[in-house]
Parts: structure tokens; C-alpha cells; sequence
């Protein structure tokens, strides 16, 4: 059973650094974005695997302002750690006009958020970016490929993506503005945690429970809710896993069907 | 717990109850717990609909992951007695043949429902050509909807006539046909009495019994690719991708297609040194006073006496807005290596429907068109026949938009 | 002929809200499944052609998107009036003051109630138009996005969808006690919760006041069969 979860996880883990190492060869200015959170700190923890310890490109930090404390703490002390090339980047703009959740929270993330990732792009000119998103964090993302190709006003055509087959990553030869690469799309919440303790990797305190409530997931401090958990170790989180029926994203869900609602409106050509 | 991991297609004509089928399986192997079955169950009566059925299970996990948008691939394992089987569901639209070829390229296996109340219809054929251009070797067929011609046997003996000359056309020679109602039950996992004279195993056995998990790739000949090569400590430091065989430290190898000799000195695996390597594993590796390696190289054993590609034959399929013509130069991507060719002569067109050979010598092939193709490599290159290494003999063909075309590699 | 376009209308919840009007004689649910994505102009476009319209209209410029009258079943028809149809006599001032305000929403410049006001007033004015009209042509056709506009933001909400389809089904019972001509209702898609919004379903709806005998048919089979009423209706 031990030796098949390692397995498990070992293959998991080959061929998210293939893609990775594919990622690099194909392009030519390439960087990682890191929340701090449990998913990107596996990712990012990849790439060092992937380059035999020192990440060859940037590591982005969008910083919205609203952070929790910890989390950057978190970050400062495993830059320092892991010898990061660290970008942080923010919107100072919206941020001076008092951009806030209060106006919306949508608006607030586009802005603060999406906003300093796309002036960071353009800016750098990144044409490909690790994410790391999974399959199935969040209906929508079923759809998601490997190398997802993004125009330059971050629009993803779902229903026009170029075919993915096999496992042959395919730059294509124009036609898009920078590459969504998501080397742990097939990854599950519980695989990463069982990825943490396999590998002992560094966690945000925030992630485990004090006074019967934990994070499941880390955004900005105004717009994440903890969950109910007694889970004060990775042990006890991945057993709270394997039990659980509530979404990962709970804390989140209202927000989510609201972006999820705006995206299909989109697609569906309403706005 | 260690049962090995089958990912299964699950292909057919519209309407010929793929979503049923699948339910069914989901169900019978007691895939979907007791109580989401139950608030299925209420959800459909509140809907005011009739019956549950069991494509609506489907429906239901579809609704739950996506909001209802098709998925390319389903999150729900069913098991059986030898297997641990993941299901991906092709969208049944004609003109998405993109999506299907996404899903069907992850798949070992398929399933093909052919319905018998309304017989072989135009996907039935397009969709089981489509996966055999894929390289899918391993088919079972479901004949759906027995109940609705009362488990008569010999209208079965007829449609088994008819699919037994398309599937022998395709090569599928030995696909186990089973007469199943997968909206009773009969004959999906368990026996059932309305065809006493079926002899033959239910459709989970079939599927037991023809999906052989491929031989361990750790027993076939060296192949490992080179996806990159970086710096260490002034070496030159190959970022591969064993695909089959071993690799171990003091083996001799050549380099495709250079036909460099030399000897793995090093091998770096993922954060510390190993003696050796195994198939699907990341790793770098030094080898000894090498003059040339990059990606899209190979490494196999000495031993082997390979000689380079410079003409091969593949069967192709093109799914983008672009046009394949006799001349053309196109990027072949294969492994990792990404290879100019010549589009030397189009054999012959294939009619996808029909099955049957549309045009000897074509000038060119088009969107959703599946051909034969003499290729000439126009740089020094390394392929192989799908059916020795399938992981190097299937290829894109790099377009505008991303891969534009699939083939295998079936001459060379 | 009467037509009563209704945009999303969905075939669940007019069993669930058991409009009997709406119903009619024959009711049933449409076939969408040839469709990638259930959109309304696409929709429409192919039930007035009776062709599948999806790869001929682009989602950009789908609003713009017109049909001439000798491509759709009104050219059968010696007299017609379409009403706010889409792909064809699209009322875009209101449509386009509409699709403001959902982003308005989205941007949360306009709160849920500002939306549904707009949209209860351009109802209301082809509600008009529409009552006028009847009688006066061989074929009528009215549309109304009512279902779907108001569904959208809130779906989940069932006082709110309730009062939808109660006006629905009074538009339904006037049109029916009016008249002995063929109606046919029919909507483009259905609709489904997303928490307490709305997304486009496949549950396609459609009902006739004379048996048909279809059976789940595609949107685009009604076409043929508008053909054959106004052939008998000019012989």
C-alpha cells in the first residue's frame, strides 16, 4: 500500500517536471507564479527539482496588499531559503486609489490581481507562465490543457483550443501572446498534501488549525473564510481529506460562482 | 489496491447510449456511493421527469464538475476485479474532433456502443477509424439497446455480420462483441437471463479479459529522449525522459541521430545521484566526452544497429484550418525532437464515414481529412514505427495554432 | 401562425411550475445536443433557417448578425411580423442597454435590481407590440428574453423565477383564448442553476396547440414544418 501511494506520487510528480524541463526548452523567457500557497510552494518546489536545485527564471509574487501577515513572512524565509530569483509585484496605482474589496470584489482581485500580473507580462515580456492549478479544484478547469494558450488580454477561447494529444507540448508557431503552462493539472487537494509530507516541504502555518478552524485555501485576508477542522498536523489534513464532502474552495464558493457566471456570459458572447 | 490503471475511451454514434452505458458501469461497480445515487434519485423527481435513468448520472457528475459544459475527462474510477478503469467521455459532435482526439490520445482502451435498434450509423465508423488513426489497439464493442428489439437473436447475428466486416477492415480482428441493455443491466456486469442464447462473457469481463496491460516498458529495448540539455558544473548536463528500457551508470549507448558512441557516466535523478533509471522517470545525465547532444536526441543501446530515418509513412488525420499539400515542408514533432519534412506523395485519402479509399494520389489533405502520407526528412532524423515504440512514433504537426495534425508512424 | 419565442424557457420548470398553457396540446424538449454552446443567437438563427447556424456566427459580431427574410420560413408566408426577434429584427437599442447593465453588474456599478427593472420594461413593450400585431399578419412571432435575462443573475432565486413563469404562462393563456390558429411555443435553450445564478441548459422546450407527434426534435426541424402550414394556409 506505502509502496503504491510512492508510486503513485513518484509518477505524478516525473511527469510534471517533464513539462516543466518542456516549458524551458520551448521558451525563451519563462517565470513561475507563487502564492505561497500549498499548490504553488509544490510547484515551485518542482522547478528547483526540475534544474537540480537553482530555478533558472523569475518567481512572481503578485501581491495585493491584503495579504495575511504570515504569508509573507512565508515568503521571505523560503526566497531566502531556496535561493529564489523573487519578483514581487503590485498594482500601486489602484492600490493609492484605495482599490479594496469594498468596491467590489471582483474588481478589486481584476485590478490588484490581474491587472499587476498583466502589466508584469508586458513589462518583462514573459511569453510563458507556470500556474498552478488542478483539474479539479474548480468545474471550469476540467477543460483546462497542459499548454494553454492566452491572448493578450488574458482571454482563454475554451471552446477553440488547439487539440493537446499524447504528451506532446506544442508551442504553436503565432497566434497567441504569452503560454498558460499548468505542470500539476492532474494533480489532486489530496496529492499535494501527500506530496508535502513525502517530500517535507515548508507550509503556511495558516493551513492548519488553531481554535477548531483552519485555511483549506490562501487568497487575500478580507476575502477567505477558514473552514471548521480539528486538522493540526499534514496528517491529520490528509485524513480530513479523504473524509470530506465540502468544496475546497468553500470559503470562496460565492465569489467563484459569480466569476464562474461572468466568464460563461463571456463565452456565450453576452458581454 | 494494486490494481493497474486502464484509461478507457468510450466512443459511438450519437444517441446510441455511450452516458447510459457509462452510468451503468459507474453504478454497477458501486463507483458512485449509495446516498449521491439517492440525491439523484430526488433531484429527478422534483425535475418532474419519470424514470431515473442512468445517463443521468453522468449528467449529474458532469452539472457537479463544470456547470455543464462536456468534459474531456471524467474524475470518477470505476474498478474491477483486474483493473482501476478512469472513463473518458468524447463529446459525440461531429465537427469536435479536436476535443475527441485530446481525450482518446490519454486513453489504453475504447468502447464502442453500437446501438441495435438503430445499427451502425456514420460516427460508428468515423469515431472507431479515428481511435485506430490514434493507435488504440485494444476494443471491446457494446451492442446497446438489446431490450428494445427483444433480445433477439438474430437480428444481434445481423448487426454482428455488418461490424464484423468494418472491425476486421480496421484490423480489429478479435474485439469481443457483446449484446448488452445497458439500461436493464444485462450483460454489463452481471449475466442476465433475456439472452439465454449468449454464450459469451458480460462486458466487464470482456473488457478483463482483451485489455492486456502492455508488456513493462522496462523490458524493451533502450529509448530516452532528450528534452534539454543545461550546465553543471561545466559538464554538460541532459535533462531526458526514459521512455522505454533501463539506463544505468557504465552502459553504453549511442546517440540518435548522430550515431555518437559513448558511456553514461552520471545520472542525476530528481535531487540525488542513482545507479540507474526506469521508464517514465525525469533524469540528467552525463555522458562521457560527448561532442553533440540536444533536444530531441535519443539514447539507446550499442548493441542495437539502428540506422536513421529518411522517409517514413503515416497515416494522419489534420484538424485545424490548414492544408496538408504535396511539397509542403512542415514541422514534424516527434519525442521531443522537432523535424522539417517533405510531404512527398499523399498515397491516398480516406474516407472516415465510409471507410473506404476516397482518392488515390491526392494533391492535398484538408480539415477533418485522414490520409496516407510518404514523408522525406529533410534534416538528420531518428523515428520509429508505432507498433515497436509507440512514445516515438507518434507525431503533431506544428501549426499556427498548436498541433494541427496527428499521425503514427506505420512504414518506415 | 403565432409564434411564441421564449428565451429559455425551460422544459423542467414548466413541468415543475405546471404552466398548463404553455404546455398546450403537445409539448416536449428540444434536441441541442449538435450544438457546442447553447447560444441564443445561434439558436434562433438556425430555428428561422432550419439549418445549423453555430460555425456562421461569430461570437463577436453575433448581435449584429441578420438574416434576410428569403433565408428563414417567413419568406413562405405572404405577411409577416417578427417581433425583437434575434438574428433578424433584434430590438438592439434595448438589447444592447441590457447587456450594459449585466456588465454594469458584474462591475457592480448597478445593483440586481436595476437589471431586472430594465429588463421587466422591455417586456413590457413587446408584450404591446406584440398583442397589437396579432391578427393582422399570417404570421406572427414574438420573442421574449424574460426567462433568460431575469434568469441569469438569479435562477436561484424561485420566488423570482416563479414570477417569471407566471407572467409566461398569462401570455400563453391570452395568446391561446384569442385565437384557433396553429401557435407554436418554442424556446432556444433551457436554463440551470450556477448557486443563485443562471447558465444555459440543454432542456430545450417547445409545445404546439395540434398534435405534431414529434419526438424530441431538433431546433431546426421546425422549419420544414412551418413551411408546410404556410403552403396549406396560401392553397
Amino acid at each position: 500500500m506505502k509502496l503504491n501511494m510512492e508510486n503513485h506520487i513518484s509518477e505524478l510528480e516525473n511527469k510534471s517536471i517533464s513539462i516543466i524541463r518542456e516549458t524551458k526548452a520551448q521558451f525563451k523567457n519563462m517565470a513561475v507564479l507563487w502564492s505561497t500557497g500549498k499548490d504553488s510552494t509544490a510547484t515551485v518546489w518542482l522547478c528547483r527539482k526540475a534544474f537540480f536545485g537553482k530555478i533558472p527564471f523569475p518567481v512572481i509574487h503578485i501581491d495585493t496588499c491584503y495579504k495575511f501577515p504570515e504569508i509573507y513572512d512565508f515568503r521571505d524565509k523560503i526566497a531566502k531559503e531556496w535561493n529564489l530569483n523573487l519578483i514581487v509585484t503590485k498594482n500601486e496605482e489602484a492600490t493609492k486609489m484605495g482599490m479594496s474589496p469594498k468596491k467590489g470584489k471582483l474588481n478589486c482581485c481584476t485590478q490588484l490581481k490581474t491587472e499587476a500580473l498583466k502589466n508584469l507580462i508586458k513589462k518583462r515580456e514573459f511569453d510563458a507562465l507556470i500556474l498552478a492549478i488542478r483539474r479539479d479544484e474548480h468545474g471550469i478547469r476540467a477543460k483546462e490543457r497542459y499548454f494553454s494558450p492566452r491572448d493578450e488580454n488574458f482571454n482563454w477561447k475554451y471552446a477553440d483550443q488547439p487539440a493537446e494529444l499524447w504528451d506532446l507540448y506544442v508551442k504553436p508557431s503565432e497566434d497567441f501572446s504569452h503560454m498558460r503552462v499548468h505542470p500539476i493539472l492532474h494533480w489532486t487537494e489530496l496529492d499535494v498534501w501527500l506530496y508535502v509530507k513525502q517530500q517535507n516541504l515548508p507550509v503556511n502555518p495558516l493551513y492548519f488549525a488553531k481554535n477548531g478552524m483552519r485555511y483549506r485555501s490562501l487568497g487575500c485576508m478580507p476575502c477567505t473564510v477558514p473552514i471548521p477542522s480539528k486538522a493540526s498536523t499534514i496528517d491529520e489534513i490528509i485524513d480530513e481529506l479523504a473524509t470530506t464532502k465540502i468544496p475546497e474552495r468553500a470559503g470562496r464558493a460565492q465569489d467563484k460562482e459569480k466569476a464562474y457566471m461572468m466568464q460563461k456570459l463571456r463565452s456565450l458572447g453576452y458581454m | 489496491m494494486s490494481l493497474p490503471k486502464i484509461n478507457l475511451v468510450v466512443i459511438g454514434h450519437k444517441d446510441h447510449g455511450k452516458s447510459t452505458l457509462i452510468g451503468r458501469l459507474l453504478y454497477d461497480s458501486k463507483a458512485i456511493p449509495e446516498q449521491k445515487i439517492q440525491e439523484i434519485r430526488d433531484e429527478i423527481e422534483k425535475s418532474g421527469k419519470k424514470e431515473f435513468e442512468f445517463a443521468f448520472i453522468l449528467d449529474s457528475l458532469e452539472e457537479e464538475r463544470t456547470g455543464g459544459l462536456t468534459i474531456d475527462i471524467m474524475q470518477t474510477p470505476f474498478k474491477s476485479q483486474k483493473y482501476f478503469y478512469t472513463i473518458i467521455d468524447c463529446p459525440g459532435h461531429r465537427e469536435f474532433i479536436r476535443k475527441m482526439l485530446t481525450g482518446a490520445s490519454q486513453a489504453n482502451a475504447a468502447i464502442l456502443v453500437v446501438s441495435a435498434k438503430e445499427g451502425i450509423e456514420a460516427q460508428t465508423r468515423q469515431h472507431l477509424f479515428l481511435i485506430k488513426t490514434l493507435g488504440i489497439d485494444q476494443l471491446i464493442v457494446a451492442v446497446n439497446k438489446m431490450d428494445m428489439i427483444s433480445y433477439n437473436e438474430e437480428a444481434f447475428k445481423k448487426i454482428l455480420h455488418i461490424l464484423g466486416e468494418i472491425l476486421s477492415s480496421l484490423g480489429y480482428y478479435n474485439a469481443p462483441i457483446v449484446p448488452v441493455s445497458a439500461y436493464y443491466g444485462d450483460n454489463v456486469t452481471q449475466k442476465t437471463d433475456m439472452m439465454k442464447w449468449y454464450k459469451g462473457s458480460t462486458l466487464i469481463e470482456a473488457l478483463d479479459n482483451t485489455i492486456k496491460p502492455s508488456k513493462p516498458l522496462s523490458q524493451k529495448p533502450l529509448r530516452c529522449v532528450v528534452q534539454d540539455v543545461y550546465n553543471l558544473e561545466g559538464k554538460k548536463l541532459a535533462a531526458c525522459k526514459v521512455e522505454t528500457g533501463t539506463l544505468q551508470i557504465g552502459q553504453p549507448v549511442t546517440i540518435l541521430p548522430t550515431m555518437e558512441e559513448s558511456i553514461v557516466e552520471r545520472i542525476e535523478s530528481l535531487g540525488e545521484e542513482a545507479k540507474q533509471a526506469f521508464p517514465g522517470d525525469s533524469i540528467g545525465i552525463i555522458l562521457k566526452g560527448i561532442k553533440e547532444i540536444e533536444r530531441g536526441h535519443i539514447l539507446a543501446s550499442v548493441e542495437e544497429k539502428l540506422e536513421q530515418t529518411k522517409e517514413f509513412i503515416a497515416e494522419l488525420i489534420v484538424f485545424s484550418d490548414f492544408k496538408l499539400e504535396v511539397g509542403n515542408v512542415v514541422i514534424v514533432r516527434v519525442g521531443t525532437a522537432e523535424i522539417k519534412c517533405k510531404v512527398k506523395r499523399i498515397l491516398h485519402k480516406i474516407d472516415p464515414v465510409n471507410l473506404t479509399v476516397n482518392e488515390e494520389t491526392p494533391k492535398s489533405l484538408g480539415d477533418g481529412e485522414v490520409g496516407r502520407i510518404l514523408f522525406q526528412t529533410l534534416e538528420s532524423t531518428y523515428l520509429e514505427k508505432y507498433s515497436d515504440f509507440p512514445q516515438l512514433g507518434r507525431f503533431v504537426i506544428v501549426g499556427k495554432k498548436g498541433a494541427a495534425a496527428a499521425g503514427i508512424v506505420l512504414e518506415k | 401562425m403565432i409564434i411564441l419565442a421564449l428565451d429559455a424557457l425551460d422544459f423542467n420548470m414548466v413541468g415543475k411550475y405546471k404552466c398548463q398553457n404553455l404546455m398546450q396540446t403537445e409539448c416536449g424538449q428540444t434536441n441541442l445536443s449538435e450544438f457546442e454552446l447553447e447560444r441564443t443567437v445561434v439558436l434562433w438563427a438556425s430555428f428561422l433557417t432550419g439549418k445549423n447556424m453555430e460555425s456562421r456566427i461569430p461570437i463577436k459580431t453575433q448581435w449584429e448578425f441578420k438574416l434576410k427574410p428569403d433565408e428563414t420560413f417567413f419568406t413562405y408566408f405572404r405577411t409577416y411580423q417578427a417581433i425583437d426577434v434575434p438574428a433578424f429584427s433584434l430590438k438592439e437599442g434595448n438589447h444592447a442597454e441590457e447587456r450594459r447593465l449585466l456588465k454594469s453588474y458584474f462591475d457592480e456599478n448597478a445593483t440586481v435590481e436595476e437589471y431586472d427593472a430594465v429588463i421587466w420594461r422591455n417586456h413590457e413593450e413587446n408584450k404591446k407590440d406584440f398583442f397589437a400585431s396579432l391578427g393582422c399578419f399570417d404570421i406572427v412571432m414574438g420573442y421574449f428574453d424574460l426567462a433568460d435575462a431575469i434568469g441569469h443573475l438569479s435562477f436561484g432565486i424561485p420566488e423570482k423565477i416563479e414570477k417569471v413563469y407566471t407572467e409566461l404562462e398569462r401570455i400563453a393563456y391570452e395568446v391561446r383564448s384569442s385565437t384557433e390558429d396553429f401557435i407554436l411555443i418554442i424556446s432556444d435553450h433551457g436554463m440551470k442553476p450556477v448557486g443563485k445564478y443562471g447558465d444555459h441548459s440543454r432542456n430545450g422546450f417547445y409545445s404546439a396547440n395540434r398534435e405534431l407527434r414529434l419526438n424530441i426534435p431538433s431546433i431546426t426541424d421546425f422549419y420544414e414544418i412551418l413551411r408546410g402550414v404556410a403552403k396549406n394556409e396560401s392553397s
